[in-house]
């Protein structure tokens, strides 16, 4: 068992016997990727901040029935991507990203400019406006695996899922984004 | 030599590793010789790099540290306690409910089944109620350790056959083992009307049977439209 692991369980344990202080370590160490998993799937960041905070407090809530033989990671991100697919369901529409917000979450690189953050803005646009027209199937598996680098092995632990389903997921997925986008494209061209 | 279009099938996961060792092996000995799947892949890759660009997500440390203590204070606001004494807290109370759910659910269930298959009549009584007086519904049957005998009142409509007393006289439906009365030689179907010369009413023969300490009766009985009388020997009961 690597450091890391050993730490988090420790890390866990004192939480169950009600350490906020440890509470506290453990949403500094995944806070930024519950608010990304959550900013990709809600796409309204506002929303995507109050679902991926509330899925802390889940966690805290049910972290006596967590299995330390477990990885943390995959069992918590299971609980983000859920909270925010159920609130999706909830609305049924989906909120489109509005560009103020989407350049507002671009990385502040020495070379970005105003200009160029605004040409990335609206293809970050097009890119969630595809996404969404997907199954929500698809949509996890690009979102975990494309948008959040988690590896297929992960992802299918997130899923609950195996990796055989997770890649054949992705093959299709992908195919199908990638159909849509140049079927978007070809219609702009026009 | 795999053909274009099943090498292509490779390309989507090629991008991400996510290709077997041998599918991995074929592509690479494919795309030196092929446009087409270099232009096929590299799409692909242009496509996942523009997803991971816009699922980065960065915010100031600011926003990190609120984001933080927001967490934080909610946990603190909602007042929840450790986890593990939560759960002692919270689900004793519910735990004690539930089980004292599942015990009268059981009761309920256990006393239903009760009544519906201890408390059932006879199948040879429901015979009785076809043979003999079928029209005669509320016939209540009445078991008796003196004589032995289950029976039950004479019908309006029976009684207007024999020409007998309405609500007088008794219908034998049935013994039970080692009956008395049965060895005395009555039989099923009889009609008890009289006993000691006392018309026989329900269930007063029996209490007149319990009371009197004579050991030798005569009962009076209808036996298929003739009147017969038995006695009764209760000496070795």
């Amino acid at each position: 068992m690597d450091a890391e692991r050993t730490d988090l369980i420790e890390i866990i344990k004192q939480c169950r016997q009600g350490a906020p202080e440890a509470f506290k370590k453990l949403v500094e160490k995944f806070q930024q990727k519950a608010y990304g998993i959550a900013c990709n799937i809600i796409r309204d960041r506002e929303l995507a901040r109050d679902i991926s905070q509330e899925s802390f407090i889940r966690v805290y809530r049910s972290l006596h029935r967590f299995d330390l033989n477990k990885k943390f990671s995959p069992w918590f991100y299971q609980i983000v991507v859920n909270l925010c697919f159920d609130y999706l369901r909830k609305v049924k529409t989906r909120k489109e990203v509005m560009g103020e917000s989407a350049i507002n979450g671009l990385p502040d690189g020495p070379h970005s400019n105003p200009a160029q953050q605004i040409i990335r803005a609206e293809e970050r646009n097009k890119i969630n406006n595809v996404l969404a027209k997907l199954p929500v199937k698809y949509q996890e598996v690009l979102i975990l695996r494309d948008m959040q680098n988690f590896s297929s092995q992960e992802s299918a632990q997130i899923l609950n899922c195996n990796e055989t389903t997770v890649r054949w997921r992705l093959f299709k997925a992908r195919e199908k984004f990638k159909e849509k986008w140049e079927s978007i494209q070809k219609h702009e061209n026009l | 030599m795999k053909t274009c279009s099943k090498i292509k099938q490779f390309i989507p996961l090629a991008i991400s590793q996510d290709l077997t060792e041998t599918q991995q092996v074929l592509l690479n000995q494919h795309l030196p010789h092929c446009l087409d799947c270099r232009t096929e892949l590299s799409s692909y890759r242009e496509f996942r790099e523009k997803m991971m660009d816009a699922g980065a997500v960065t915010e100031s440390d600011t926003f990190w540290n609120n984001y933080t203590e927001e967490v934080m204070t909610l946990i603190g606001r909602e007042n929840i306690t450790a986890p593990t004494s939560q759960l002692n807290k919270q689900y004793l109370p519910l735990q004690f409910i539930r089980v004292a759910a599942v015990f009268l659910i059981g009761l309920t269930l256990g006393y239903s089944t009760y009544l519906i298959l201890l408390k059932k009549p006879e199948p040879a009584n429901q015979s009785f109620k076809k043979d003999m007086i079928s029209s005669y519904q509320t016939e209540k049957l009445i078991e008796n350790n003196i004589l032995g005998v289950k029976f039950t009142p004479v019908s309006p409509a029976l009684s207007e056959h024999l020409q007998i007393t309405p609500n007088y006289g008794l219908v034998i439906t049935d013994f039970l083992e080692q009956s008395p009365a049965k060895e005395m030689g009555i039989q099923f179907g009889d009609i008890m009307v009289e006993l000691n010369g006392q018309p026989i009413t329900n269930t007063g023969i029996f209490t007149y049977l319990n009371e009197v300490k004579k050991e030798t009766f005569e009962l009076k009985i209808i036996r298929k439209g003739e009147t017969i009388v038995i006695k009764i020997n209760l000496g070795g009961r």
